[in-house]
């Protein structure tokens, strides 16, 4: 392989392009390289309103050696390197904003384990929600499903500290990660858990603690500090009963409160707060047409339960219905309902809600998808606030204003989140939202609201507003580990 | 934007489609069950070669982003036209998605980027011969010289052989004409049926196709013909789906295959069968009829007719159905993975331990039997005409 080190000044670009390729065909074989413009072209947007940018380069490795080869190259021709799987980050989060090579990592589908006393699966980075899912269907255990598409990456969903249907429960998806293996810029593979003792022996990576934990120099670290190869995953017992309940209802602080009670009593596994546009949105009502008419209700709450015995589920029933009655004293002309209603009403695709992992495809389907999607303060005057702020502003810009929000960790925090559709087709609307994110930002960011998954413009600006001292420790983390800069730069507003 | 629209390019059609496409991955695997969908996908692993990449490379044209290129000829032709994208895809472009990269195949054979040289030769040798094949016009019922076709003029039904059935798997027309003679069935065979057009349309060749429907739809009416039917899916899908869009001449003459017309002599009990003892068999739905056409219980419907015969499925099917890897202009241009394809389906059909594996497509077929071989399989392939044939009287 050619020396390259520090040498980008003095060769031509082409040459030094030519010598990459060679290195990078050499280390993945030439059926899993390229740099043909359409290919390329394709990585360098997403769904998103964030601005495109082209790589140089893609590969599609298959093995951890592959990986620490990978890096190692790129770390001494200091080549900026993007992790990729699936690229439905909603955040604009693979687009090569400095170019360089874009690791495909989807060849590395496998899942390599199963621990079922410790309740763990152990996975590499292309296994899917869907994949894993269908693995576990298999089993008595179960795993949690976002929102998303069924064939995007768990790895990288626990890595952005993504949230889904029990989310309730346990938190982001970070907080049941065991352990992982990681390749780091200088192509070093180091272990993370309890497999940092055992790392050979699957059957041994129960747990992250006791010892200092390291897992967050990855985590929402947009693949910054390195690539992981492996994720022990936590599962858990399916119950054999699980139900729905729908509450329609028209009072926001009302139905706030309602949700916190339910959260305190501790027996659901989710609960979503949305707006009745996301419901029509979920139901098909086309792009633009997702309103909401004066006289029905304004708010819709699902409440994913389940129980080991019938009494149990009787039981927990019992507490949702007199939580429900509180409400309806102060919300006379809200309703609770269960799923087969809601798809008697609005048609069969709001049933999909209870069979996740599921593509909603009207949410996905005029070639614009974003969000504002942030992690919050569970305060009732923040969330009311916030939603009527950002309802003022998304009717400003004249977008759909689709709420989806969920208490996470027994409603020790708040996901709040307003779900976009825009066409990419209409002259404009890409930069009408952009300006709609923006004025977003801002002012839910002064209400208690960090965005997730965080674009790099609103990083720079968060990194403005924060406390200079965790800044500097987060740059120091950064430049101490990925002293070139090579992993996705331009994250997080570190250069 | 700044769209770069010219109208003379076939891809404009589909705009506001093209602008659904998320890239949210679904179309890769069988929707909720997971398996891999996209035979092109899974050979060659890069974005642009599963449906939405090709749907994202008629952007970049369209936008101006990309230019057309060998790569762009080599990834838009790689693919069987299977229309598994088509089923597995939950946005509202769905069922267009083979029809923009036909469009993209098209605009890629007027700016003289494709087809690829194998496939180019269909349409010299259908202009010269009337068929792809590069055989004589004259030889095409040469498949019938032992057999007893009915001679005359004029019938209501024309059995339209079309040109594999004719030249290459010729049992398949052969069984098909002693099973409407056992049925005693009043049709015809013209000697001047021209190729359907199916090989050019799905490479995107369109110049000779309106010229080859008007003949056949002119024999068609000179014979006095009320009912068309066929033994070859592709020949099928082309005379049902592709000629409405070329003609407003069809009225009054309806396409049948001929698993839909053997089922109205089931289900009026007409089919007399010998004795016979067990075996299990399984059945492939080729893309072209399932897919494409709609047509997934008639064959079941014409096997389970059949004393003895256990009809057993593959984890992929009707829908769902791994695609034998031949259609779409894919057997010639890529002759190898076309075979690799269709070994996965040979492997899906040992795995649930069936005897044999039948189909109703010349097509599906020549490629199911060469993968066959190629994986020295123990399992046997008869074309469901072929399979009737030896159990009716
Ligand atoms: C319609 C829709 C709804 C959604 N709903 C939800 C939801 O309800 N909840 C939720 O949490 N998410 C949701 N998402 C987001 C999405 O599902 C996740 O972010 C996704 O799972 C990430 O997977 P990916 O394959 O798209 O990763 P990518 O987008 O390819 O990668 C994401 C990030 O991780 C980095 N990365 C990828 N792999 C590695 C690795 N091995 N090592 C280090 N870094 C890596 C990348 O560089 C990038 O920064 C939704 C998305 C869509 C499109
Ligand atoms: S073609 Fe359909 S399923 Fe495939 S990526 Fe595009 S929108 Fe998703
Ligand atoms: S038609 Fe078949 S091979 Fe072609 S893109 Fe669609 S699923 Fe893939």
């Amino acid at each position: 392989m050619k020396k390259l080190v520090g040498c980008d000044k003095l060769l031509e670009s082409s040459e030094k392009h030519d010598i990459i390729k060679e290195s990078l065909i050499k280390i993945v074989g030439e059926q899993w390289y390229s740099d043909f413009p359409e290919e390329l072209l394709i990585y360098s947007y997403d769904m998103t309103e964030n601005d495109p940018s082209l790589p140089e380069f893609v590969v599609m490795p298959r093995t951890s050696e592959e990986i620490q080869k990978i890096l190692k190259f790129a770390n001494e021709t200091k080549t900026p390197v993007v992790p990729f799987i699936s690229g439905n980050n909603v955040g604009g989060l693979t687009i090569p904003l400095k170019g360089g090579i874009v690791v495909d990592l989807k060849r590395m589908d496998s899942i390599l384990h199963f621990n079922e006393d410790d309740m763990y699966v152990i996975i590499e980075p292309g296994v899917t929600f869907g994949h894993l899912h269908a693995f576990l269907e298999k089993t008595n255990y179960r795993y949690c499903y976002p929102f998303a598409p069924p064939f995007t990456s768990v790895i990288a969903n626990a890595l952005l500290d993504g949230l889904n249907n029990l989310s309730l429960r346990h938190g982001s998806m970070n907080e049941w990660i065991n352990g992982i293996e990681a390749i780091l810029p200088n192509g070093d593979l180091v272990k993370i858990g309890t497999c940092c003792a055992w790392g050979d022996n699957y059957d041994l990576w129960w747990s992250r603690n006791p010892m200092p934990d390291l897992l967050g120099l990855f985590t929402s670290w947009q693949g910054m500090t390195g690539i992981v190869t492996k994720m022990a995953v936590q599962v858990w017992p399916r119950r054999p009963i699980r139900d729905w309940r729908i509450v329609l209802s028209f009072n926001v602080e009302e139905t706030y409160k309602f949700v916190k009670t339910l959260t305190h009593l501790e027996i659901l596994n989710d609960i979503l707060f949305m707006s009745i546009e996301t419901v029509k949105m979920i139901a098909g009502v086309p792009y633009g047409k997702a309103k909401y008419l004066e006289g029905e209700p304004r708010w819709v709450c699902l409440l994913d339960f389940s129980a080991n015995t019938k009494l149990e589920y009787e039981a927990k029933l019992d507490m949702i219905n007199t939580a429900f009655k509180k409400l309806k004293e102060v919300d006379p002309k809200a309703n609770m309902t269960n799923l087969d209603v809601m798809e008697k009403f609005y048609g069969k695709k709001v049933g999909d809600i209870k069979n996740l992992p599921v593509t909603i495809g009207p949410m996905l389907e005029y070639g614009g998808l974003t969000w504002m999607g942030t992690y919050m303060t569970t305060k009732t005057e923040a969330v009311v606030n916030g939603i009527k702020t950002a309802f003022d502003l998304i009717d400003k810009y004249r977008f759909e204003k689709c709420l989806y929000s969920r208490s996470m960790k027994g409603h020790h925090y708040f996901a709040f989140r307003f779900l976009l559709r825009f066409s990419k087709l209409q002259e404009g609307e890409t930069e009408r939202m952009q300006k709609l994110q923006e004025e977003l930002f801002n002012s839910l960011f002064e209400l208690g609201a960090f965005p997730y998954k965080t674009p790099a413009r609103f990083a720079k600006q968060i990194l403005k507003r924060a406390d200079p001292n965790w800044v500097n420790l987060l740059k120091t983390i950064k430049s101490t580990i990925d002293p070139n800069g090579i992993m996705n730069p331009g994250r997080w507003g570190l250069e | 934007m700044g769209l770069r629209m010219s109208e003379t390019e076939a891809i404009n059609k589909y705009v506001e489609e093209i602008y659904c496409c998320t890239r949210c991955g679904t179309c890769k695997y069988i929707y909720q069950v997971y398996d891999p969908s996209c035979p092109a996908g899974v050979k060659f692993r890069f974005e642009t070669f599963y449906p939405s990449g090709k749907i994202h490379i008629a952007r970049g044209l369209i936008e101006g982003k990309i230019e057309w290129s060998e790569r762009i000829r080599d990834i838009i032709f790689a693919c069987p036209t299977c229309a598994n994208c088509t089923i597995q895809c939950q946005s509202r472009h769905h069922a267009q998605i083979v029809e923009i990269i036909e469009a993209l195949r098209a605009d890629a054979v007027s700016k003289g980027f494709g087809p690829l040289p194998n496939q180019k030769a269909f349409a010299d040798s259908v202009k010269k011969e009337h068929n792809p094949y590069k055989e004589k016009h004259s030889d095409r019922i040469k498949w019938a010289k032992n057999l007893a076709i009915p001679q005359k003029d004029k019938a209501e039904i024309l059995y339209f052989v079309g040109c594999t059935s004719s030249y290459r798997q010729q049992s398949l027309a052969q069984k098909t004409v002693e099973i409407l003679n056992k049925l005693g069935v009043d049709y015809i065979v013209s000697s001047d049926e021209w190729c359907c057009g199916s090989p050019l349309i799905r490479t995107g060749q369109l110049e000779q196709v309106s010229q080859l429907i008007n003949h056949n739809l002119d024999l068609i009416k000179s014979l006095g013909v009320k009912t068309v039917i066929t033994s070859c899916a592709g020949c099928y899908r082309t005379l049902k789906m592709d000629y409405p869009k070329y003609t407003d001449k069809l009225d009054g003459i309806e396409f049948l295959h001929i698993t839909e017309f053997l089922q109205q002599f089931i289900s009026k009990k007409k089919l007399k069968f010998k004795k016979g003892k067990e075996f299990k068999v399984t059945y492939h739905d080729p893309c072209h009829l399932g897919r494409h056409s709609n047509i997934y219980e008639e064959p079941r419907a014409v096997l389970n007719a059949i004393p003895g015969l256990k009809l057993i499925e593959m984890p992929r099917n009707r829908e769902n159905a791994w695609c034998c890897g031949a259609g779409g202009g894919v057997k010639a241009g890529y002759k190898e993975w076309a075979v690799e394809i269709a070994s996965d389906r040979i492997h899906e059909a040992e795995q649930i331990n069936a005897e044999i594996l039948t189909s109703a497509c010349p097509f599906c077929k020549t490629n199911l039997q060469d993968a066959i071989n190629e994986t020295n399989s123990n399992i046997k392939f008869m074309d469901i005409v072929e399979l009737l044939n030896e159990v009716i009287i």
